[in-house]
């Protein structure tokens, strides 16, 4: 308690300290050391009328205000701008960081061909379309409850247009993919990061599948049309022995039904060979190169800064005034001459 | 004039007294209502003797090194009017008092 009555004796003005802070020290030990006396509840009030007092002293009737007017000036402009300064460093997003590698089919593409018409732009470019779409990105915002002063001010569809532009899927060279996703919170934007990489292998994994499923599927009907052709363009040849008519047209259908019957059921195995190599995850892959980062707490500490502002400040407004009031001395010293 | 300052005034107008028995005097005087504490006491005391209310006592034996102070005549001057106006004031409250009784 007298450690804090000598702190607030301190900001008295020198002058008053010099004149009244020895003796008011000594009051003081002699109150304290009386209340001490008087129990527990008689000394909380007297430390509370205490620091009351000194502060009112202080602040109100000395007019601190106009004594440490420019330490206390200072104080405030050096609080204030390491604040916005601080803040507007630690407003920087974090960025988190994946990448994927884009895994050959294990089986050779001479035994098994993998069936895709997309050029490697043109799937990445869906991927990510699939990956932003609304419902995901909603799905997201809801999860990891981002955004959550936008949403205050901003309607739902522009809470995703803003996640939309945060987010980064990129090609990075060959065969490479980058996922990249920026959010004030590192944590967070750690979690997003992992959280898109897993929908982008789920997605190019699912694509796959049901890529190769629906050519399985459609050769399947086209085998199933090719068997129906060739077993008419015989029925045909059958009746044209019978009727003992010329059979040499019908033989011919027969054998270009025939023929693409075979070559129809060819592409038709060839396309259940990837449609099974696909399913057990055997053509190409995405693997997980590199796992999403964890950015870095390189972000100031708002309160540190603040701090560091206020007693920079203070330190600045001290020096002024002494050097205002060296000055003044001088004047007077001169004036006097 | 304040109650804080009359009470001071008051406490000096017996005999000159250093801060802590001024303190004490004070709760004494006000049967323990007004207990000062020493930043209100020597804001007080600062603008007392700025105006020359009270001085600072020079005390008999130097080597107590407790600044007393005492008041000056414009204190007691200060002090017995400060009295008067509350007699004054007493008297007329105890009238309108009584009148209303009547």
């Amino acid at each position: 308690m007298r450690a804090l009555y000598r702190l607030l004796l301190s900001l008295y003005p020198r002058q008053i300290r010099r004149e009244f802070g020895d003796e008011m020290l000594d009051v003081f030990d002699q109150a304290n050391a009386e209340a001490r006396q008087n129990g527990f509840v008689s000394y909380l009030r007297f430390c509370l009328r205490e620091l009351a007092g000194l502060f009112v002293s202080i602040v109100v009737r000395e007019q601190l205000v106009r004594h440490r007017r420019w330490m206390i000036q200072g104080g405030i402009a050096g609080l204030l701008l390491a604040g916005v300064a601080a803040a507007a460093i630690a407003s920087r997003p974090y960025i988190s960081t994946a990448t994927l590698r884009l895994l050959p089919q294990v089986i050779p593409e001479r035994l098994v061909a993998p069936q895709t018409s997309q050029t490697p732009e043109l799937a990445l470019q869906r991927l990510s379309e699939v990956v932003t779409a609304r419902s995901s990105l909603a799905t997201m915002i809801v999860a990891y409850g981002m955004y959550a002063d936008k949403q205050k001010v901003m309607p739902v569809e522009d809470v995703i247009e803003e996640m939309r532009k945060d987010i980064i899927i990129e090609s990075r060279g060959d065969r490479m993919l980058g996922v990249s996703f920026r959010y004030p919170d590192r944590m967070l934007a750690q979690k997003v990061t992992a959280d898109l990489v897993s929908r982008v292998m789920t997605e190019y994994t699912r694509e796959r599948t049901t890529q190769s499923s629906l050519t399985a599927q459609f050769m399947k009907e086209q085998v199933d049309l090719a068997a129906i052709e060739w077993e008419e363009a015989m029925s045909r040849l059958q009746e044209a022995e019978k009727s003992g008519k010329s059979t040499a047209r019908a033989r011919l259908d027969t054998d270009i039904a025939r023929q693409r019957y075979e070559a129809t059921s060819a592409r038709h195995a060839e396309s259940r060979m990837t449609e099974s190599m696909e399913k057990r995850q055997q053509g190409a892959v995405l693997e997980l190169l590199d796992p999403a980062s964890l950015p870095a707490d390189d972000h100031p500490n708002v309160y540190v800064w603040v701090a560091w502002g206020a007693l920079g400040g203070s330190i600045l407004g001290w020096l002024v005034s002494t050097l205002l009031a060296m000055r003044r001395s001088a004047v007077i010293r001169q004036a006097e001459i | 004039m304040s109650e804080t300052v009359f009470l001071i005034l008051l406490s000096l107008a017996e005999t000159p007294r250093h801060g802590y028995a001024i303190l004490q005097d004070v709760e004494a005087l006000t049967e323990g209502r007004v207990k000062l504490s020493t930043g209100t006491l020597y804001g007080a005391l600062r603008r007392l003797l700025d105006d020359g209310s009270i001085r600072r006592f020079a005390e008999a034996d130097p080597s107590r090194d407790r600044q007393a102070y005492e008041l000056t005549g414009r204190g007691r001057e200060l002090v017995a009017a400060e009295v008067h106006r509350m007699n004054h004031l007493t008297a007329t409250a105890q009238a309108r008092l009584a009148g209303r009784e009547a």
